[in-house]
């Protein structure tokens, strides 16, 4: 019923949280992340992006290094590790409501 | 790349009958046939769930079928989650290396407790007239006036 779909999604982030399966995925992919040099790679590009902004440091947030890196971030995670972690979600979610048919 | 090898991924006729073995080389080999497996995996999982989380093209005739058009809605919805919980999983981590890397930065800008000189405010060494900001003062002297570390300080 997608008129429910706010009320089921609310549901669902809570049982991720709760039933501690965010943080285990997230130590897997922690380490992952990290033998993979990724890490490392968006280190880099935030120190560049705070070297690109030296006139104005002081002035420099969170959000403004944030907004910059973001899109690098996402796009440099490698496939393999962004694929075994969806499957795991995916399971997860299955398991957490089976298919229906109505 | 080429590999000095003996063994069998050798190049020229000379070395085919020779089968040395060579470990540095399987290693290798093992590592990346591990890592197109691992790519092919990928593609396939992404394959499946692509119908799923393509919206529909054309809109349902009129009320016919509802109730495939339904579960059709229902696994796009589960895809895009899913999607979205590892967005956030890739977030957390990112936001993890932004807040380091900031604090790092706001380092250099700190401002003494005591007689309030900001980081950033510019000294000049005494024995060689350069300037430097004072975050970085005290290492310049260490190196210039070569009390500490005698590598390359040449008496003035």
């Amino acid at each position: 019923m997608l008129s429910e779909t706010g009320g089921i999604r609310e549901e669902l982030l809570k049982r991720f949280i709760e039933s501690g399966e965010r943080e285990r995925l997230q130590e897997i992919m922690r380490t992952k992340l990290h033998t993979s040099g990724w890490q490392d790679r968006v280190k880099d590009k935030c120190q560049k992006i705070v070297h690109e902004n030296a006139d104005g440091i002081e002035k420099l947030t969170v959000d403004d290094i944030a907004e910059e890196v973001t899109p690098f971030a996402r796009s440099s995670v490698p496939e393999d590790i962004k694929a075994e972690i969806l499957e795991d979600i995916r399971a997860f979610i299955f398991r957490a409501l089976p298919e229906t048919d109505n | 790349m080429k590999i000095k090898s003996e063994g069998s991924g050798g190049s020229g006729p000379g070395n085919a009958d020779k089968k040395v073995p060579n470990p540095a080389y399987d290693e290798l080999l093992h590592f990346y046939e591990g890592k197109i497996a691992a790519l092919r995996h990928a593609r396939d999982a992404l394959e499946t769930a692509k119908p799923a989380m393509t919206p529909p093209t054309t809109p349902p005739a009129n009320g016919s079928d509802r109730g495939g058009s339904q579960q059709q809605d229902n696994q796009r919805c589960r895809a895009l989650l899913a999607l979205e919980l590892l967005t956030e999983l890739i977030d957390d981590m990112t936001m993890g290396v932004v807040f380091d890397t900031h604090f790092e930065a706001k380092q250099g800008i700190s401002v003494c407790a005591n007689c309030s000189t900001s980081g950033s405010d510019m000294c000049e060494c005494l024995n060689c007239q350069r300037s430097f900001p004072a975050a970085r003062f005290a290492s310049h002297m260490d190196k210039c006036m070569g009390l500490s570390s005698r590598r390359t300080a040449t008496r003035r």
